[in-house]
């Protein structure tokens, strides 16, 4: 072992650094250990920090209590279509801000910047009157489309298009490439640590969204999971380790996607300024 | 077959003039080289025979056919560019590959023609790395063998060597002058480094603020500069050019009629007169001087020399003599004297070095 290993201030940050993982992991630690309990050991004083059984039941119960398939399906849904929708939208968006000339860009752009600057809850009434006079309310269409066209992801993709060296693109000219030739086998593939990032990001954001399928909702048809774990903690609430068992269901797929794709995401945020 | 000719090309960015006027025929087969400062417009004119740039004026012809409305792949050209401008995204094999391809080359003989490029610029087992696994030589082959592969009647090279260290660009332009030899294709290479030029061209295309300053073999570029733009820009230390008006009589009886400067190349120097031919030793010109500075480079020897009235010179000699910086005196023979005019332009036909006679020389 090397010996700044044993100086103080090696333990000191050590010692910081666990401190702080404990902070972070606590509330997950709970969640977790209280979806695998029986109900006397959630109210039991002193509390518990550890299971004897794990009580797989809950999850079944949680399961069954609410429609979960339902939500479930209704979540994965408009994730996806959101993702799709976005990366159809912004991609042509990006490129044209890139790499085209044209009368309005400046202003036009300024615009998609000021959409970043405008808060949902400013907006959200509009575009349920919106809805509601076109008669779009409780369908999937206005839970994807008011979120397709992402400020935030035309910015960074734009930023990835104009960091690639013209000469590249000229290569390709010269290789005989035509133009939409050089966006599917050239561009596209330079964008992809961006574009998966974003579509993460999309992914964890519209999975986890609650205040718009709750404010854009009247019915259950289209509401997805969050809303259907709120209901079930509505319907459970003296049983704390069912909705545990809930909530866990509810996050397992960000946090499995979250773990693989941790490297990648900081990655493609640092990626920009290296070369 | 493979020649081009740019017939009174122009380019404007808006309103702002690059190149006017530009009138310049690259010979099928000559390893032409664009030199100049930057911003002299050689990139663009290089741009311009790729296509990547449009020319707002004038016909650009290559073998014979107006390239104006032609697609830069359909050129039937290959260009390395200074950045390499490598596919990241795709292996070596598949960055050669990539033009073939859009070409509409068969997959077998795609395979085949990869596998002989990268044999003959040394890349086979690399074949399966993305270039940013590459050296910076490395990068450079394959730069080479992309463009190679297309098996091009025109190279275009845009400061190929300039990202290299200067022991692999030494060695690389060597690769460059055999690999010219072997393909008997025209390169058109651009340059701002005038020893690359001299090194590498069989023809110079010396260009300035957009127009073409003189267009010639390395060997007269470097003996007769047609100005003297030409003169300081070719060589090393450069010609040394005096005013006339302040130099001595025998300098100014000698010069024609019109003549405003006088030049001479640093090696033309001599420090005594045991060095000058004894036929011209009467009609030698002499310069009284301070040495000042002494620059030992070990083959040859520099030395800077201050004249009369603020007129200074560079002195190139090749004895291994380690002279004090002093007042010393300088011979030169009158054959080895450039006259040029009010507009700096050369004034050939006073002496014996006259563009005739010189030309007949190099022909033979």
């Amino acid at each position: 072992m090397k010996d700044w290993v044993r100086t103080p201030k090696f333990i000191i940050r050590l010692l910081l650094s666990l401190l702080l993982i404990i902070v972070f992991l606590a509330p997950f630690y709970w969640m977790f250990l209280s979806a695998f309990k029986t109900l006397d050991e959630v109210i039991a004083v002193p509390p518990k920090f550890w299971v004897d059984k794990l009580q797989w039941v809950n999850f079944q119960q949680a399961f069954t209590r609410i429609n979960f398939m339902h939500y479930t399906k209704n979540s994965i849904i408009i994730t996806a279509g959101t993702i799709i929708g976005q990366i159809l939208v912004v991609v042509p968006a990006a490129y044209a801000f890139a790499r085209y000339q044209f009368r309005g860009k400046g202003v036009l752009f300024g615009l998609v910047l000021f959409t970043m600057m405008i808060p949902g809850q400013l907006i959200f009434l509009p575009i349920f009157v919106m809805f509601a006079k076109t008669g779009l309310l409780n369908t999937y269409i206005s839970l994807i489309v008011p979120f397709i066209a992402s400020g935030m992801a035309i910015f960074m993709l734009r930023q990835t298009f104009m960091q690639i060296p013209d000469s590249i693109l000229e290569a390709a000219r010269l290789d005989n490439a035509g133009e939409f030739k050089i966006i599917r086998t050239i561009m596209l593939p330079m964008a992809i640590p961006t574009l998966s990032t974003l579509a993460l990001l999309t992914f964890i954001g519209t999975w986890n969204s609650y205040f718009f399928p709750l404010a854009w909702t009247t019915t259950d048809a289209v509401r997805t999971l969050p809303l259907g774990v709120k209901k079930l903690q509505d319907a459970e609430g003296l049983n704390p380790h069912i909705v545990m068992a809930g909530n866990m269901m509810l996050i397992l797929p960000v946090l499995i996607i979250f773990s693989f794709a941790r490297k990648h995401i900081i990655k493609a945020f640092t990626y920009s300024g290296v070369k | 077959m493979s020649s081009i000719v740019l017939e009174n090309v122009e380019k404007k960015y808006g309103d702002k003039s690059i190149i006017e006027n530009l009138n310049l025929t690259i010979e099928s087969g000559s390893f032409t080289v664009l030199v100049g400062p930057s911003g002299c417009g050689k990139s663009t004119t290089l741009r311009m025979i790729a296509g990547l740039e449009e020319n707002t004026g004038g016909t650009i012809f290559i073998g014979g056919q107006n390239m104006n409305k032609v697609e830069p792949g359909k050129r039937n050209l290959a260009m390395v560019f200074q950045n390499y401008a490598l596919y990241p995204t795709m292996t070596v094999e598949q960055n050669i590959e990539y033009g073939l391809k859009n070409n509409k080359v068969p997959k077998e003989e795609r395979k085949r023609l990869i596998e002989d490029i990268a044999e003959t610029v040394g890349i086979t087992k690399h074949l399966h790395k993305k270039p940013e696994f590459l050296s910076g030589g490395e990068r450079q082959r394959l730069a080479l063998a992309r463009a190679m592969v297309k098996k091009p009647a025109i190279f275009l090279m845009d400061e190929p060597l300039s990202n290299l260290d200067a022991k692999l660009r030494q060695q690389m332009r060597t690769e460059l002058i055999e690999l010219h030899k072997k393909l008997g294709a025209t390169f058109v290479y651009v340059t701002h480094d005038q020893v690359e030029a001299m090194s590498m061209g069989t023809k110079i295309v010396l260009m300035d603020g957009g127009k073409v300053m003189q267009e010639d073999t390395p060997r007269r570029m470097y003996q007769q500069p047609d100005n003297i733009f030409s003169s300081k820009f070719i060589g090393t230390p450069a010609m040394n050019i005096l005013e006339l008006q302040y130099s001595q009589n025998a300098l100014q009886q000698l010069a024609p009629k019109g003549a405003k400067y006088v030049g001479f190349r640093p090696e033309k120097i001599k420090f005594n007169l045991d060095a000058i031919e004894p036929a011209a030793r009467n009609s030698v010109i002499a310069f009284e001087g301070v040495l000042t500075a002494r620059e030992i480079l070990g083959a040859e020897t520099i030395y800077k020399a201050d004249l009369d009235r603020s007129q200074n010179i560079a002195i190139k000699c090749f004895d291994s003599l380690e002279r004090d910086l002093s007042k010393t005196t300088m011979y030169v023979e009158p054959t080895h004297l450039a006259f040029f005019d009010n507009d700096e332009k050369r004034i050939y036909g006073t002496n014996s070095t006259s563009k005739s006679s010189e030309l007949s020389s190099e022909r033979s």
